[in-house]
């Protein structure tokens, strides 16, 4: 039997696009529908159904699937939206160099008997691995439309869009869809009659580099190598310069005076600014402590502390329009500290580290890396592709409890959530630490990195043993080393950008809220009061650094901004050892709420309360062990 | 200790531990009876000293036949071989490997062992652990 779906019929017709994982089904929707995914080089990238559309149709966008019988749960989405949308045209997106594989789930989907097109993709890879393909005869076998494209250069995208509505029913002898041996022997055979490979002998330098990634000793190498650019790129140069020319520069200089003068016309009442040194230097940073200073210049600013002349005789006027200017502009003002932390602080540090990140996914490092720390992670109950979400987490903790989804069993999930929400600091929060890391000796910096990977270890071990139930087997596919795009590590960049400043601002500006209230009513002393056995006492911290713990409740990245200016910033208040027990408590502060919610739907809230309940009193009792051996190691 | 053993059905040479009746069968090493790995055949074991005897009839060489199966990590870096099976009673492993090509017959290249096994079966390159490593039988080529 052999179904043309005529125009009409096609009308509404949703488009399921499907294949395996990593072949480019992501890029061909958003060349059909215009509207942007997450596009990595890896597999797993994505792991939800993203929806738009295209002409008539309507389009989804599938997670990877490599049979129909899923294992884990992103494919078991893939296999829900195939059962719901029962009317739906299939577009099986296939790599042309591995077309074997491809085929062997074609013949799975064909027994779905649903109108199929077949996208062969990727095929400029093809052509530099001199393999060729005969589109027309494997039509033929298939007897379905076959599409050659390339999807990153747009190139077959239009006659794509020409044959869905051509789409029909494979017509392939029946067979046991399970019988996995035979798919493969049939596929060969198809294959055989279509399909040419020549390998080339010499291996391109991406090859090569793919090969070191997972070697003992060049591994680690290339290891330490993207580890140390990272923290250059992310820690000195977005965290450090950046963050000193938009902080000092920008806002210390230009906005917080500009906003103080506006504000000081807007809402008189009788009071004066005090006056501070303000400091810019523009250097490029070779190690964290040199530098090749291009430029300096120090100038005298307004500041936002101001002392009220006379206040005995102020009217009530005056009082209001004196917490309205102390809202904007005072020390816990919106503009000069939600607003210039948001935009000064965090953004150029999420910035550098998302750029440095979207690199790092397109290249297909991220997955190599796995084969290298499998060992470590079966330490913990966990196998190497534990390691993709932990990764994923250094960009957003949320998005990472979802990615957790690639992994087979609910325990596997659940102890990678737990370390994501115990150890894994996120963007914003990483290129603060990695700042607060100029401030430390190597050596304590040392301490740090392995007190965190040891935590990780512990914590992990015992939360397998505690949730017992099954791993699973560590077999991963390693996706081919390529060039990132540039346009797409852009688009993904300002994406992420944007979605993170949506987020961030208005949670810091209830922060800053929050704080404005609690110094107002005099609270924040009390509390600092209150706190005053944990923090100064168990933590030897000094008190400012308590406001630090009290708004990392919002946002564990808030909480490290603050520590960093008290720790790097005008008023430097911490020592080197403070500085180090700061770094240790607040990387394993408390995930921040969004996390804590999309943990709550992914796992139920017994889990997610459970982790909370776990984490918070376990990073103030590392941060006092700290204290107290290191005070006594002499770190 | 290696006992190498002859399939009467398909002529493949394999150690006896590898027989998959071997791994949990109640009898354990008292069983006599074996089970080929690549195409599932129970024959008795014969005993030692029949072997040997027709290994000295024979004039063959004692020790590993050539053609034989061998684990994977027998093999060193760089060698092609040909799966023969994939040696395990856990059906869902069977079924992840094979749905990346892993199937008896396949040709597969390995291309490192530490820290992890990584292989390349066609275009797919697939990293493994060891312990899975070692459940692939293949069969060894003379010449590469
Ligand atoms: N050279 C080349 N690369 C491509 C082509 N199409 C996709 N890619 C690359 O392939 C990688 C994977 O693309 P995705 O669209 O994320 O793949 P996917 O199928 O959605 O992957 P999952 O969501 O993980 O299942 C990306 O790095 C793309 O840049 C192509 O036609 N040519
Ligand atoms: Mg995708
Ligand atoms: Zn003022
Ligand atoms: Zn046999």
């Amino acid at each position: 039997m052999s179904t043309t779906i005529t125009a009409t019929s096609a009308r509404e017709r949703p488009v399921i696009l499907v294949g395996n994982p990593n072949v480019g089904k992501s890029v061909l929707f958003t060349k059909l529908t215009g509207k942007f995914v997450i596009i990595s080089n890896y597999p797993g990238t994505t792991v939800e159904i993203a929806r738009g559309q295209c002409g008539e149709f309507h389009v989804l966008d599938t997670p990877g699937l490599n049979d129909l019988t899923p294992a884990t749960d992103d494919a078991r989405v893939t296999c829900a939206v195939l059962r719901e949308h029962a009317d739906a045209v299939l577009v099986q997106v296939a790599d042309a160099k591995n077309l074997r594989r491809a085929l062997v789930l074609t013949q799975q989907l064909a027994a779905l008997g649903r109108p199929m097109v077949l996208v062969v993709n990727m095929l400029d890879e093809l052509d530099q691995c001199g393999g060729k393909l005969d589109v027309r005869r494997l039509s033929e076998l298939l007897s379905i439309p076959v599409v050659p494209t390339i999807a990153t250069a747009n190139t077959g995208i239009h006659l794509l869009k020409q044959q869905l509505e051509h789409a029909r029913v494979p017509m392939l002898p029946a067979t046991d869809t399970r019988d996995l041996p035979a798919l493969w022997r049939r596929a060969n055979d198809i294959v055989a009659q279509c399909y040419r490979l020549t390998r080339p002998h010499r291996a391109t330098v991406a090859q090569k580099l793919g090969w070191w990634a997972t070697q003992p000793g060049r591994g680690w190498i290339l290891a330490a190598a993207v580890l140390a650019v990272m923290f250059w790129f992310v820690g000195l140069l977005g965290a450090g310069v950046a963050v000193d020319l938009l902080e000092s520069g920008l806002f210390g200089r230009h906005l917080n005076p500009l906003a103080i003068r506006v504000v000081d016309a807007l809402l008189p009442f009788p009071h004066e600014h005090q006056r501070e040194v303000n400091e810019v230097t523009l250097k490029l940073p070779l190690t964290p402590t040199h530098g090749v200073t291009v430029w300096e210049s120090t100038r005298e600013v307004v500041s936002t502390e101001h002392e009220s002349v006379g206040p005995e005789h102020w009217t009530r006027w005056d009082h209001a329009r004196r917490l309205a200017h102390d809202f904007l502009v005072g020390p816990y003002g919106q503009i000069t500290m939600a607003l210039s932390y948001a935009l000064a602080i965090v953004l150029p540090i999420v910035t550098s580290f998302f750029l440095l990140f979207s690199v790092l996914e397109d290249s297909g490092y991220l997955p190599r890396l796995a084969v290298m720390v499998n060992r470590l992670m079966r330490r913990m109950g966990l196998n190497g592709k534990a390691v993709l979400p932990m990764i994923l987490g250094l960009g957003c903790d949320t998005m990472a409890a979802m990615t957790t989804r690639i992994l087979e069993t609910r325990k596997e999930r659940v102890v990678t959530t737990l370390l994501l929400a115990l150890a894994v600091p996120c963007s914003a929060q990483l290129g603060v630490l990695l700042a607060m890391l100029t401030r430390i000796s190597f050596a304590a910096a040392l301490f740090w990195v392995g007190l965190i990977t040891g935590v990780c270890v512990v914590v992990g071990w015992l939360a397998a043993r505690l949730h017992g139930g099954a791993g699973s087997d560590f077999i991963m596919e390693l996706p081919p080393m390529r060039r990132p795009q540039w346009d797409n590590v852009i688009a993904k960049t300002l994406a992420r950008l944007k979605w993170y400043l949506w987020e961030v601002v208005p949670l810091f500006m209830a922060g800053t809220a929050v704080l404005f209230g609690l110094h107002e009513l005099g609270w924040l002393e009390r509390m600092a009061a209150w706190t005053e056995p944990l923090v100064t006492g168990w933590l030897g911290l000094p008190r400012e650094t308590a406001a630090a713990f009290l708004i990392g409740f919002l946002r564990r990245d808030y909480g490290a901004v603050y520590l960093l200016d008290a720790a790097t910033g005008p008023a430097a208040v911490l020592t080197a050892h403070q500085v180090l027990v700061a770094m240790v408590t607040i990387t394993l502060f408390m995930p921040c709420v969004a996390t804590l919610f999309m943990i709550h739907r992914e796992l139920g809230w017994r889990t997610a309360a459970a982790i909370a309940l776990f984490v918070f009193p376990f990073a103030f009792f590392m941060g006092g062990v700290v204290h107290h051996v290191g005070g006594w190691l002499g770190l | 200790m290696k006992r190498w053993l002859e399939c009467p059905n398909c002529g493949l040479g394999f150690d006896r531990a590898d027989s998959p009746c071997q791994r949990g069968c109640p009898l354990g090493r008292w069983c006599d009876l074996a089970c080929c790995p690549a195409c599932g055949h129970e024959f008795a074991a014969p005993p030692r000293w029949w072997q040997w005897w027709r290994r000295v009839r024979r004039h063959s060489p004692v020790g590993q036949p050539t053609g034989a199966v061998c684990h994977l990590g027998d093999l060193q870096e760089g060698e092609t071989t040909e799966l023969v099976c994939v040696n395990t009673a856990n059906e869902h492993r069977r079924h992840s490997l094979a749905v990346y090509g892993l199937v008896p017959g396949c040709e597969l290249t390995l291309q490192q062992k530490r820290p992890a096994y990584v292989i390349r079966i066609g275009e797919t390159e697939l990293a493994l652990e060891h312990a899975i490593a070692t459940e692939l039988l293949v069969r060894r080529r003379s010449a590469i």
